[in-house]
């Protein structure tokens, strides 16, 4: 049985905004998306909402609070901690990849070139959420 | 000891005066009696013979007692009477013989004889007669006589008496002593000792050697008192000698002490001070000998400072440590507070000074000199040592701390160049002397070494913490650089990634309105972006390489290979064959696995040939290994074999040629600091060739 997902997608990039939506509406998933342009919306969408997101897909490269500096906010935060947030990146630099396991993260993903690659990326990625059993707060 | 010897001479010669004069007292009494008794008997009767007899007899018992010898005579001088002792002394026997007084006297005396007789005659006595006299065997005697005329009852002289002494031996003495006393004059005289008697503190007599060695007369010295000569930091050790020999405890002290000169300079002594004492025990003199030891002292003041010197320099390592200790010696045995050493920079010809007396010399009151500038300049120009006696009329004297009238500057020289100079000045002119030229240059060639090698330390002390800081910087620059690389590939490749995406977003929009033709370009944009994007991630690569290198880590190569083969796509026809058995080396595994993958990749990428070969080996050498990949490909020119492992310089036009894998492949080789280099034959085949060391080589 497949849950559909609460998504947050913390990214600036507005294409890759309208990959994901794309992706999503092509693979006929019916997962709900909550968008964020930057770490400090991201936060306020957080705090605002009463319910908090099943996953959040994080971009890295961000300008104002980046995406590793949110994590910390994030994992430092008692309420938050326990939302599964995936990195999604196109650095592959090894001090990023570390940092990130080390603050707790529950997957890097980078992102490829091709979309045709990115879609079956994302499908797998969603897929696999879709089976996990999540904290419903 | 003469003086002794004078004094008990002296004491027995008063105490046999007054014996004698006792003895003649009594003689002259008996003797008057006797002959007034005489007269009257001769003048009564021969009867009275008899009584002259025995007074004679009794007379004769008081002769026996006097130790001098004694003789009566008559008015011509015959020999009335004599006793023993007179006997002997003149060699007549009464009573065997006449004995006029005459027959003795001596003829180079007989003139005083006869004026002393008639003084005798005149005044009836006469006292202390010295003359000398010829005895019978013809022995010259020296006597002294004491006489006086004996008179009869009338007043009228009749004869005369006298005590004659035999003072031959004690005249012989006292020519002696006086002889001996001129011989000690001329001792005294000509020594080269000073000699100096002082009486209380006055200086009461002073020989030449003294009066010299002080620049004073005799006369002048008489004048003055030890105090005034002496200096008062002196005083204090003398005063303790004087009071133990004031109270007998010693009779005599040796210490150095300075006298100050006429002119005001130092006469270093070594003084010997002895005591002449009256009989009750009190001081009536001293006796100074003064022994000069100024340049005995400068001697061993110099071998005293060498020494100090050597001791001092000895482990030191700083060289400005090693500096103000060589100036603090050379000032004290200078007698100033004036000396500086100077290093000459041989890069720019400066001479600048690292230490002068007393303190360290720092950057703010640091003085320099160009070469050739002021005396100093000069010194360490023509590397000949110098001494100014009047800076005055010197024109290169230039001020640079405070002024001085004489000046000493002298090289250290090492290996030919003048690599510092020593330098000394004092507030007086004609101050330095040959000797502390001399002096100077022993401390001089005594420093050189060690004054080099902490010139030497300083030069690689500078240059090591110059390369930490270069180290520091390279280090953080090449983090920034790291991190500088990822952010401009992520922000390289978004753009990509967004055209890939809106490109497949086209296409699957307009599916099946687009013709052929425009399928292809898409297809071409697609594979474009690619090759963008493979460029962008070769780039990264390569200026990864030396970042985060594991150089504890070792790679077993075997395994690698059979990893890298699982990976590369190594098509059909070309056969991978690895030789030899790999060894295990130090190195990066994701490095070393980059280096053969990139060779490897490129013996395939450039295969012409309808069955492909390609053969990696090894050969062990003593320090390295040396590996080599070998295909039967394109082959390289070779004018291209060293250009082909500069970044860019891709000398096919590929699809999948970024023209970045050999120089990541140059990178690694260099990281580990081994060689890299290509043999080909065009058309045939090419050969990588490079070396891994068999040691950790230190890598960050």
């Amino acid at each position: 049985m497949k849950t559909n997902l609460n998504i947050l997608l913390i990214e600036d990039d507005m294409i890759e905004v309208m990959k994901l939506n794309r992706a999503i509406s092509s693979l006929q998933l019916t997962h709900k998306i909550t968008e964020a342009n930057n770490g400090e919306e991201a936060l306020k969408v957080l705090e605002l909402k009463d319910r908090l997101p099943d996953i959040i897909l994080l971009d890295l490269n961000m300008p104002k609070i980046n995406g590793i500096e949110f994590l910390s906010i994030l994992k430092n935060d008692e309420r938050m901690k326990y939302i599964p947030t995936i990195i999604l990146t196109t650095s592959s630099n090894q001090k990023d990849l570390l940092e990130c396991y080390k603050i707790g993260i529950a997957g890097y993903i980078l992102k490829p070139l091709k979309y045709e690659d990115y879609i079956t990326k994302i499908e797998k990625l969603l897929d696999y959420w879709s089976i996990n059993e999540l904290i419903k707060a | 000891m003469i003086k002794s010897g004078i004094n008990i001479i002296e004491r027995a010669l008063a105490r046999e005066k007054a014996a004698r004069k006792q003895a003649e007292k009594i003689l002259e009494d008996k003797s008057l009696q006797l002959y007034n008794l005489t007269e009257e008997l001769k003048g009564a009767n021969g009867q009275l013979e008899q009584l002259l007899e025995e007074k004679t007899s009794e007379l004769e018992g008081v002769f026996e007692n006097i130790n001098d010898a004694y003789i009566i005579i008559d008015l011509n001088g015959n020999a009335l009477k004599m006793n023993d002792i007179a006997i002997d002394l003149f060699e007549y026997d009464l009573n065997k013989e006449r004995f006029n007084i005459v027959d003795v006297i001596y003829k180079p005396d007989a003139k005083y004889a006869f004026k002393s007789f008639g003084k005798l005659q005149e005044k009836g006595v006469f006292t202390d007669y010295t003359a000398r006299i010829i005895t019978k065997t013809k022995v010259v005697k020296w006597v002294h006589i004491n006489a006086s005329v004996i008179y009869n009852k009338l007043k009228m002289p009749v004869g005369a008496q006298g005590i004659i002494r035999d003072i031959t031996e004690s005249k012989r003495t006292a020519e002696l002593i006086e002889e001996q006393k001129k011989e000690l004059d001329v001792i005294v005289e000509n020594s080269s000792l000073g000699i100096v008697l002082i009486k209380d503190d006055n200086i009461v007599r002073t020989n030449e050697a003294i009066q010299k060695l002080l620049g004073y007369t005799e006369e002048e010295l008489s004048k003055l008192t030890i105090k005034d000569i002496s200096f008062k930091e002196d005083f204090s050790e003398s005063k303790a000698y004087l009071k133990k020999m004031n109270s007998g405890e010693i009779e005599d002290f040796a210490i150095s002490k300075r006298y100050k000169k006429k002119d005001g300079s130092v006469l270093w002594t070594k003084t010997n001070v002895n005591a002449v004492r009256y009989k009750s025990g009190k001081i009536r003199f001293h006796v100074a000998l003064i022994e000069d030891v100024t340049s005995e002292r400068e001697n061993s003041l110099i071998i005293d400072m060498i020494n100090d010197v050597a001791k001092a320099i000895l482990g030191k390592m700083d060289i400005h440590e090693l500096a103000l200790e060589i100036t603090n010696k050379i000032a004290k045995y200078l007698n100033t507070d004036r000396c500086s050493i100077y290093l000459v920079d041989q890069k720019s010809d400066i001479l600048e000074q690292i230490a002068t007396y007393g303190k360290k010399t720092n950057n703010n009151n640091k003085v320099t000199f160009s070469k050739g500038e002021g005396v100093v300049g000069s010194v360490a120009k023509t590397g000949k040592a110098e001494i100014v006696n009047n800076t005055e009329l010197d024109d290169r004297y230039v001020v640079k701390d405070k002024k001085g009238l004489s000046k000493i500057a002298v090289p250290i020289i090492s290996d030919g160049h003048v690599i510092g100079v020593i330098d000394s000045e004092y507030n007086k002119k004609n101050y330095y002397s040959k000797e502390h030229l001399h002096t100077l240059h022993s401390i001089a060639n005594l420093v050189v070494m060690q004054l080099k090698s902490a010139i030497n330390l300083r030069e690689r002390q500078k240059a090591e913490s110059r390369n930490k800081d270069l180290l520091n910087e390279l280090e953080k620059s090449n983090e920034e650089l790291q991190e500088y690389a990822h952010i401009v590939s992520h922000d390289l490749k978004s753009p990509l990634r967004s055209i890939n995406a809106l490109v497949s977003w086209i296409k699957e929009d307009t599916k099946g309105k687009l013709d052929e033709t425009s399928l292809q370009n898409f297809e071409l944009i697609e594979s474009t972006l690619e090759k963008m994007e493979q460029l962008i991630s070769d780039v990264l690569l390569y200026s990864s390489v030396g970042a985060d290198t594991n150089e504890e880590q070792t790679t077993d190569l075997n395994v690698l290979l059979e990893d890298l083969k699982q990976i590369l796509f190594v098509p059909e026809h070309i056969t991978v064959k690895i030789l030899n058995p790999l060894p295990t080396v130090y190195g990066d595994k994701v490095k070393l696995q980059q280096l053969f993958q990139n060779l490897i990749s490129n013996a395939v990428k450039f295969n012409d040939k309808e069955k492909g070969l390609i053969e990696i080996d090894v050969i062990e050498q003593k320090s390295y290994y040396q590996f080599s990949i070998k295909d039967n490909g394109i082959g390289i020119e070779k004018e291209y074999h060293d250009k082909i492992f500069k970044i860019f310089q891709s000398l096919n036009v590929n699809k999948e040629s970024t023209g970045v894998g050999l120089s990541i492949v140059k990178k690694i080789v260099d990281l580990y600091q081994g060689s890299i280099w290509v043999d080909s034959v065009p058309g045939k085949e090419t050969t990588f060739y490079f070396t891994l060391y068999k040691s950790k080589t230190g890598t960050k």
